[in-house]
């Protein structure tokens, strides 16, 4: 499998969508999606899962679009969507999400959104590292889930439960920041290197933009 | 011996509950006291008011003789001050081992190369070098604790206070911490509910309970 960079990942990901969003469909469009789906081919059926998944939304989307304009310009919004969100599915697929805060650092964002961005993948990975915990508690002590005053009560404890966790959270860090000197900003060591296949994809998003505004 | 740490009757609550009161200690120089005590018996909290985290209710705090009177008075001993929390998760500010323990020395201005030597000669040190460029919240529960020891031991601290260090880890892991404390020479407080582990660590023993602390040993 081949193994994008995240900076050229995150600027493929940037250009392509916003392209895509302001462009009618074309064949040459596919081309860079077509590339990042061959470089997740061992994937390639997961990526596919997520996106149907994401269909059921998107589908609602079209049906409204169809009521209101043509077939033609449903079926172009609805092509545009999946393929935004197929491309960039695609590209994050294997990363962890720290990889993006080192393509900001490696595009010198500033330092503080840098370190702001790190932290709040960092509550997010605390907060969903907790939820599970919590569904495999309550599956554990025999909950079921159904419309019962008792159920909507947990639910309610579940949601003060993540609650206070996450102020507590934020108090630890803080007094973590403390202890440690942090002063707004977190030091990354650069290890990302372009390689000839984040090249080619740089080229393909460029081919589209010659396409449109150039050709 | 000079004294690192004298804590002066000092008392603290939380809620209105008591957790300790009237609680007298000194620490010399390169001493390691541990403390015990059941849960919630304000191990923890004792703790974090010597590390300038919490503001005790009544008592002082001194440091090499300084007196601490407010949490800002613990900035110009920061450094000085190596706390390990119980759960490590809230210790680590940075994605990757090599640079989260780069990260105390970057923060204090030194270059990143100078920076990198000296956290990989810690992270070596520590055996743990095969560590070097793993994602941290991958590690398992041992290895994060070792990876925070090397974050703190970098800055070279003349106080150590650990929150039990031991929670969690199996015999193995327990082990190396244990010879990685044993080999450091410096003023250390550790609270743990881990006997065998205390007994092997520290000659001076007290138990934190009904609000007052007494020696054991």
């Amino acid at each position: 499998m081949i193994t994008l960079s995240p900076t050229a990942s995150f600027v493929a990901a940037i250009f392509y969508s916003i392209f895509i969003s302001f462009s009618n469909v074309e064949v040459l469009y596919f081309l860079p999606l077509a590339y990042v789906l061959f470089c997740e081919y061992k994937n390639f059926f997961q990526i596919l899962k997520r996106v149907v998944l994401l269909n059921i939304f998107i589908v609602m989307i079209f049906i409204v679009l169809l009521l209101q304009t043509s077939l033609d310009e449903a079926l172009n919004i609805y092509l545009r969507t999946n393929m935004i969100i197929a491309f960039n599915i695609a590209l994050f697929f294997r990363s962890s999400g720290y990889d993006i805060v080192r393509a900001l650092n490696d595009l010198r964002f500033p330092k503080r959104v840098v370190s702001s961005i790190y932290f709040t993948l960092k509550m997010i990975q605390v907060l969903s590292d907790e939820l599970k915990t919590i569904r495999q508690t309550l599956k554990a002590r025999g909950f079921k889930a159904n419309s019962s005053l008792f159920a909507y009560e947990t639910y309610g404890n579940l949601f003060g439960h993540i609650f206070v966790k996450s102020i507590r959270k934020a108090q630890a860090l803080e007094q973590t920041f403390n202890l440690r000197g942090f002063h707004g900003r977190i030091y990354l060591i650069n290890t990302i290197k372009i390689s000839y296949y984040d090249l080619i994809l740089i080229f393909l998003i460029t081919l589209i933009y010659i396409k449109r505004f150039i050709v | 011996m000079s004294c690192s740490i004298n804590v002066k009757n000092v008392s603290y609550e939380i809620n209105e509950r008591v957790l300790f009161q009237d609680i007298t200690l000194n620490v010399s120089h390169e001493e390691k006291i541990a403390i015990v005590g059941s849960n919630g018996s304000g191990k923890s909290s004792f703790l974090k008011i010597v590390a300038g985290l919490i503001k005790p209710k009544e008592g002082e705090v001194f440091l090499f003789h300084d007196r601490m009177e407010k949490l800002k008075d613990f900035k110009k001993y920061r450094s000085d001050i190596g706390y390990l929390p119980q759960d490590v998760n809230d210790f680590f500010l940075c994605p990757t081992v090599i640079e989260d323990v780069m990260f105390n020395l970057r923060a204090k201005g030194i270059k990143k190369d100078e920076a990198y030597t000296k956290a990989f000669e810690i992270l070596k040190e520590l055996e743990i070098e095969h560590l070097e460029n793993r994602t941290i919240y991958d590690l398992s529960g041992g290895e994060q604790k070792i990876v925070a020891l090397a974050s703190i031991l970098i800055t070279k601290p003349k106080i150590l206070l650990l929150d039990e260090p031991t929670n969690a880890l199996d015999e193995e892991a327990e082990k190396k911490i244990v010879n990685i404390l044993n080999s450091i020479k410096k003023s250390m407080i550790i609270v743990s509910h881990h006997k065998s582990f205390i007994e092997s660590l520290a000659p001076t023993i007290y138990r934190l309970k009904e609000n007052s602390l007494e020696k054991i040993n």
